[in-house]
C-alpha cells in the first residue's frame, strides 16, 4: 500500500472507531464529542464564532501572525549571530556561556517580564515567540557552519575569495541544510510557544489558544476539540511549507 | 611563473599535547616558468604539506617562497590548487562552480558565464551546465575543479594527487587530458602524485621526497618526448629508478 494511503487509512479508521464508541455510548460523549459533533463545531466556529463575531478563519490568522512576527525576528537575528559564531571561534566561546544559561528558561517564563515591558498584545507575544524559535536556528546554524569541510573553505580561499566571500558563498550555503533543520524544530516550537502563550494570557480578543480558553469557559468540549485539532493541522501545514521550501532549495543534496 | 624554495621546513605544533611533528625539512628545489614538475614519496611524507605552504594555506617555520623572484605571502589567484577529493561547491551547478573565481572578482554576469562555458565545452562537459556535482563521475568532478582554477588563470598550478580517486581508466584519460591542458596552456604544473606510472608519463622532472620529514632525496630529469609510451623501454627503465629508490627508502624506514 501506498504511504499516503497508508497514513490516510490509519487516520480514517481512528475516527470511524471513536464516531462508533461515541454513538454506542460506550464514550460519554459530554466529555468526549463524537467526530461528527467536531465537524459541526468547526462549521459554527467558522459561521458564527467564539466568542461570537470572533470567527474561525480570524483566530487562525491572527496565530499565524503572531508566530510570523516572532519567528521571522528570530531568523533576522539567529541566523547572522550563529554564522559569526560558528566561525569564530572567540565569539563562540565568549557567547556560548550566555546562550547557555538563557536557553533552558522556557518560552513561557517570559511571559510576566515580557507583559511588563511590552504590556498586553503583538510585541508581548511576538517576543515570546522569539524566544522559542531563536535558540533551535541559533544552534542549527552554529552546528551547521561547523560542519563545512574546511576543505571547501580552502579551495575558495585559493580561488581568491575574501572573508565576506567566504561567509556568504561558502558558510551560508554550507551550513544550509542544518539551518533548515534548525527552522522547522523552530517553527515546531513557535507555534507550541504560541498556543501555550495565547492559553495563559497573551492574547488580545483573537487567536487559537484564547478561542479554546472562552470553549472551556463556556463548557464546550467539542468546541475545544475541534481548536486542538485545527492547531494541530496548522502546524502541520506550517512544516509542510517548509519542508516543500527545503526541497527545493537543497535540490543540490 | 617560476618556482623557487629556498630552505622550507615545516614542524606542526600539536596545541594540546604540545607534541611536535616535523613535516618538511629544509627542502629547496627550482622549477622553471612553463614546466611540468612531479613530486613523488612515500605516503604521509609531508608532500601535501609542501604544496600546501606553497599556495599559502600553510606557514612555513621557515624559509622563503619565491614566485617569479618575489616572496608573496598569500598568492591567492595567482596559484591554483586542485584537490584529490575535488572540492567542489556541492549546492553551485557546475555552471556556477566554475565562474566562481570570476563571481568574486565581479566580473559582470554574463561575460562570466560566457567564459565559464567555453571552459565548459573545452573540457567535454557540454549539457552538465546546470547540474550538480552529486550527478557527475569522479572524472568530469575533477575537470570541473580543473576549469574552475584555470578560469583564474593562474601562473602556477598545484595539483595534489588529483586523479587518485579515479579508477585507473578514467585516470589515464584524465593524465592525457592533462597533458594537453598544459601543451596549451603552458602553465608551470607542480604535480604530487604516488603514482609512479603517472608521473613518468606527465612530467619533465620528479623530485623524490624521502620519508617524513620530507626532503629531496633524488632528482631525475624524464628526457623522453610527449606524448610518452607507457610500455617503452625508456619509460619503464625510469619507472625502474623510482621503484628502487622507494623501496630502499621503505626499508630504510623499516630497518
Amino acid at each position: 500500500m501506498q504511504p499516503s494511503r497508508l497514513k490516510a487509512s490509519i487516520i480514517i479508521t481512528i475516527l470511524f472507531l471513536w464516531q462508533i464508541l461515541s454513538s454506542l455510548h460506550i464514550i460519554p460523549h459530554y466529555k468526549i464529542p463524537s467526530p461528527w459533533e467536531v465537524v459541526l463545531s468547526i462549521k459554527t466556529l467558522t459561521t458564527i464564532g467564539l466568542p461570537q463575531g470572533y470567527r474561525l478563519p480570524t483566530h487562525i490568522l491572527e496565530s499565524l501572525y503572531r508566530v510570523f512576527c516572532g519567528f521571522s525576528i528570530a531568523i533576522v537575528i539567529a541566523v547572522p549571530l550563529g554564522i559569526l559564531m560558528g566561525w569564530s571561534k572567540i565569539a563562540r566561546e565568549t557567547l556560548t556561556p550566555l546562550v547557555e544559561i538563557i536557553r533552558p528558561i522556557p518560552p513561557l517564563a517570559w511571559i510576566p517580564i515580557a507583559i511588563f515591558w511590552f504590556g498586553i498584545g503583538i510585541k508581548s507575544a511576538a517576543f515570546i515567540i522569539f524566544l522559542g524559535s531563536f535558540f533551535p536556528i541559533l544552534l542549527s546554524t552554529v552546528s551547521g557552519v561547523l560542519s563545512v569541510d574546511t576543505i571547501l573553505i580552502e579551495a575558495s580561499l585559493t580561488l581568491g575569495a575574501k572573508r565576506s566571500d567566504i561567509y556568504k558563498k561558502v558558510l551560508i550555503p554550507g551550513a544550509t541544510p542544518s539551518i533548515y533543520t534548525g527552522l522547522r524544530i523552530g517553527m515546531g516550537i513557535a507555534w507550541m510557544t504560541l498556543i501555550a502563550a495565547e492559553l495563559t494570557g497573551v492574547k488580545s480578543g483573537y487567536g487559537l489558544g484564547y478561542m479554546i480558553m472562552v470553549a472551556r469557559d463556556i463548557q464546550r468540549p467539542d468546541h475545544i476539540i475541534a481548536g486542538m485539532i485545527i492547531i494541530g493541522v496548522t502546524g502541520y501545514a506550517l512544516d509542510s511549507c517548509l519542508r516543500v521550501l527545503e526541497r527545493r532549495v537543497l535540490r543540490w543534496r | 611563473m617560476s618556482l623557487e624554495l629556498v630552505n622550507i621546513s615545516k614542524t606542526f605544533t600539536n596545541a594540546r599535547t604540545k607534541e611536535e611533528v616535523e613535516a618538511v625539512r629544509a627542502i629547496s628545489l627550482k622549477i622553471n616558468t612553463g614546466t611540468f614538475v612531479s613530486l613523488i614519496g612515500p605516503s604521509g611524507c609531508g608532500k601535501t604539506t609542501l604544496l600546501r605552504i606553497i599556495s599559502g594555506l600553510e606557514h612555513p617555520s621557515s624559509g622563503t617562497i619565491l614566485l617569479n623572484g618575489k616572496e608573496i605571502a598569500k598568492p591567492y589567484g595567482q596559484v591554483g590548487l586542485i584537490f584529490q577529493e575535488f572540492a567542489l561547491f556541492p549546492w553551485r551547478t557546475v555552471i556556477d562552480n566554475i565562474d566562481f573565481g570570476l563571481e568574486i572578482k565581479k566580473i559582470p554576469t554574463q561575460k562570466r558565464k560566457e567564459l565559464a562555458e567555453f571552459y565548459l565545452h573545452k573540457f567535454g562537459l557540454d549539457g552538465f551546465a546546470n547540474k550538480f556535482p552529486k550527478e557527475l563521475s569522479g572524472g568530469m568532478k575533477q575537470r570541473v575543479a580543473i576549469a574552475r582554477t584555470l578560469i583564474n588563470e593562474p601562473e602556477l598550478l598545484l595539483m595534489d594527487e588529483p586523479f587518485g580517486a579515479l579508477d585507473s581508466q578514467t585516470r589515464n584519460s584524465m593524465q592525457e587530458f592533462l597533458l594537453t591542458i598544459w601543451q596549451e596552456t603552458k602553465k608551470t604544473i607542480l604535480f604530487i602524485s604516488h603514482n609512479i606510472d603517472e608521473t613518468v608519463f606527465l612530467s619533465e622532472k620528479i623530485f623524490c621526497l624521502s620519508s617524513r620529514p620530507a626532503c629531496i632525496k633524488l632528482t631525475l630529469d624524464i628526457d623522453l618526448p610527449y606524448p610518452r609510451e607507457r610500455t617503452s623501454l625508456e619509460f619503464n627503465l625510469y619507472r625502474k629508478k623510482i621503484l628502487d629508490y622507494l623501496a630502499q627508502e621503505r626499508t630504510q624506514l623499516e630497518g
